[in-house]
């Protein structure tokens, strides 16, 4: 299933990165930083961005699934700190509704 | 025609900047200065989109070489007890173009700077010739009297940029420039040797400190120097009169404890200067064959330090509209709009934008009258009343809460609680990242409420397209383009539009979809990443309204916006 969601992942920063004068580098994306200090997203464009993974996700694995839900912004370490981090915040959701990879 | 012949009053860096600008779109420039420069200007503090536009203009290596003190935030310790807070320039680099810091500087050094870079690249420059009067009368050229070697001669020009400061001559000479009511302050300033007490992510910053009286400044520059200032009410001139500029100074510095604790005992060395006639701005910015740039336009109070920003900024669009006009005179008065339009909702997000930080302040310190006379009052009030954005403000109604002092001051509450540190005093142990949980949550918030948009509704009819224009970033070319509006001339200007974005909202308009289809939508044509900045952008140009499942409307805090700083040059 981590496959399927870092597909999801990169698909949305390969969607983003069409408009994009300076594209995001996605070679080592598992290590990318979203936001905050050496992230490449603005809180704005977070926003969009995460908007486009859900709506990825759900066209994937036929479910709903917040990243701004209270869970994802308590936790200590953020989801959006790197895209290993959101990647195992989405399979962790995924899994508490029951979809199996 | 496609070569102007521009004259340039000011060599500071308004003048230096529009002069580059121009000379790179291929006109004859030629700039007068009254002084001899270096001469001494206060206002050290520059923000990222300075730093854009002077590389953008092929300086950054000079600038790079001056190793001025980098300024990675301003901080404010803005209220009684209140936890310091961080505004940070941190900024993905979405463009080539985006800094995510700027610099500190002498003023003398750093506008000699651009200077002589400007006479370095062939662009005439007369120093200590001071323009004496403006004839405008002629609708095909200006002409100008100069002062030189004791002798006074004319010049004619096809163009006059008046970059000319506060005393400039052409808004003198028009009559066109109106004091602000709200900001009735005054600066008094001075130096101290102090090696920057701070390290880590605090180092370079600039400080902002309320006290009783006001507030103050200080600002780490060159050589373990910080410029120190108190921005104070007008009525202590007279104070001034009775103890002298030095003793006020000090005894004024005194009273705000938070300074003299960063001062840490560290020795004057400067005299006291002072300033007095704070902000204003003008009743018309550019016409005919006249643009007013930087201070010779306006001036408000320097909390977030804007004031060169505003001045390279203005001399890029002047720069560009003369090109503008030059190669396609029968736009002459769309590109005068445009100049006029974008420039004084530059000026008016800062206005607004300070406005909301001294309201915010004077709630925290109840006690002084500095704060309480800088609070804004309800709906009436008549010191705000040629700004447009407060008209924004109040014009719903009292049934709207975004149009309320309340929500006014909440808007700088939000601000400061995403950049509150989490210790009470400042510290070396601050870190940028610490901030990170409370932007997240930030987002989270707005994403919340976005989401629960189940239904927009289109304002004023038809979703139409309407002809603006935007300054080129490399080229610095004036382009036309095309922006949504509704059949009632209200527009959104800040993103271009076309045919397939605006057909979208024309559907919006007839079918009333919610927040998620639109995103959607605007991905599938080419909008992905600003997306949300469109539809939040919208909402604040009153284009846009949201209703939840329930048939409430949805409210979305209006953001406060300012220029030079971010992707996009705004918070």
């Amino acid at each position: 299933m981590t496959e399927r969601i870092q597909g999801v992942v990169v698909a949305a920063l390969e969607e983003i990165n069409l408009t994009r004068e300076e594209k995001i580098p996605t070679d080592q994306v598992l290590d990318l930083c979203l936001y905050g200090d050496s992230g490449v997203f603005e809180s704005m464009y977070l926003v969009a961005f995460l908007s486009l993974v859900e709506e990825n996700i759900e066209d994937e694995f036929g479910t709903e699934v917040s990243l701004t839900s209270e869970k994802a912004v308590s936790r200590r370490v953020s989801p959006f700190s790197s895209v290993r981090r959101l990647i195992g915040f989405i399979e962790e959701e995924l899994e508490l509704v029951g979809v199996r990879g | 025609m496609t070569r102007s012949k521009v004259a340039i009053i000011g060599g500071g860096p308004a003048g230096s900047v529009a002069g580059l600008t121009l000379h790179k779109l291929g006109h004859d420039v030629t700039i007068y200065e009254r002084s001899a420069f270096p001469r001494y200007r206060v206002g050290e503090s520059l923000l990222p989109g300075t730093m854009s536009i002077l590389n953008r203009l092929g300086l950054q290596e000079k600038i790079d070489a001056q190793n001025y003190v980098k300024k990675p935030s301003a901080t404010f310790l803005w209220g009684q007890d209140q936890a310091p807070w961080t505004f940070s320039f941190a900024a993905p680099k979405v463009a080539p173009w985006v800094f995510d810091h700027a610099v500190q500087v002498k003023r003398e050094e750093f506008d000699k700077l651009l200077l002589d870079e400007a006479r370095s690249r062939g662009i005439a420059v007369h120093e200590e010739t001071p323009v004496t009067d403006v004839d405008l009368s002629d609708p095909d050229h200006v002409v100008l009297t100069v002062r030189q070697g004791g002798e006074s001669v004319t010049v004619e020009s096809d163009f006059v940029i008046d970059a000319g400061g506060s005393g400039g001559p052409i808004s003198r000479k028009l009559g066109v420039r109106q004091y602000d009511e709200f900001y009735r302050n005054f600066a008094v300033w001075s130096y101290f040797k102090l090696k920057d007490p701070f390290e880590g992510d605090l180092k370079g910053t600039t400080y902002s400190i309320t006290f009783e009286d006001g507030w103050v400044w200080m600002i780490p520059i060159k050589d373990d120097l910080y410029s120190v200032g108190l921005v104070v009410d007008r009525s202590k001139s007279a104070e001034v009169r009775e103890q002298g500029a030095d003793a006020f100074y000090s005894s004024t510095l005194a009273k705000c404890a938070k300074a003299v604790d960063i001062l840490g005992g560290a020795e004057q060395v400067d005299e006291v200067r002072i300033v007095q006639d704070w902000s204003y701005d003008t009743e018309v910015f550019s016409a005919d064959r006249f643009f007013l740039c930087g201070d010779a336009a306006c001036f408000t109070d320097p909390l977030f330090s804007q004031g060169v920003h505003l001045a390279s900024q203005s001399a890029v669009s002047a720069a560009a509209a003369i090109d503008r006009i030059t190669r396609h005179g029968d736009e002459k008065d769309e590109v005068h709009a445009w100049y006029n339009r974008t420039y004084r909702e530059a000026y008016e997000q800062y206005h607004q934008f300070l406005a909301s930080f001294y309201t915010f302040a004077s709630f925290t310190e109840p006690d002084s009258e500095f704060w309480r006379k800088r609070r804004i009052t309800e709906s009436d009030d008549d010191r705000l009343t040629r700004k447009k954005w407060f008209e924004s403000l109040v014009g719903n109604g009292p049934e709207d809460p975004s149009g309320t002092v309340t929500s006014f001051r909440d808007r700088a509450s939000t601000m400061i609680a995403i950049g509150r540190h989490q210790r009470p005093e400042l510290s070396d142990d601050f870190s940028e990242a610490e901030l990170n949980p409370a932007r997240v949550r930030w987002i989270s918030d707005l994403t919340k409420r976005l989401n629960s948009i189940t239904r927009f509704k289109w304002t004023g009819g038809k979703a139409v397209l309407k002809q603006h224009y935007r300054v080129e970033p490399i080229g610095f070319r004036l382009e036309q383009r095309e922006v949504l509006a509704n059949g009632e001339g209200l527009d959104m200007a800040q993103y271009p539009m076309d045919d397939e974005a605006r057909q979208i909202f024309q559907d919006l308009a007839e079918e009333e979809f919610g927040y998620k289809t639109l995103v959607k939508r605007l991905g599938a044509v080419g909008r992905q990443e600003l997306s949300t900045q469109i539809v939040v952008r919208l909402m604040e140009a009153g284009l846009l309204t949201g209703y939840d499942a329930q048939g409430e409307k949805v409210f979305v805090q209006g953001r406060l916006h300012f220029g030079g700083v971010g992707v996009e040059y705004e918070v």
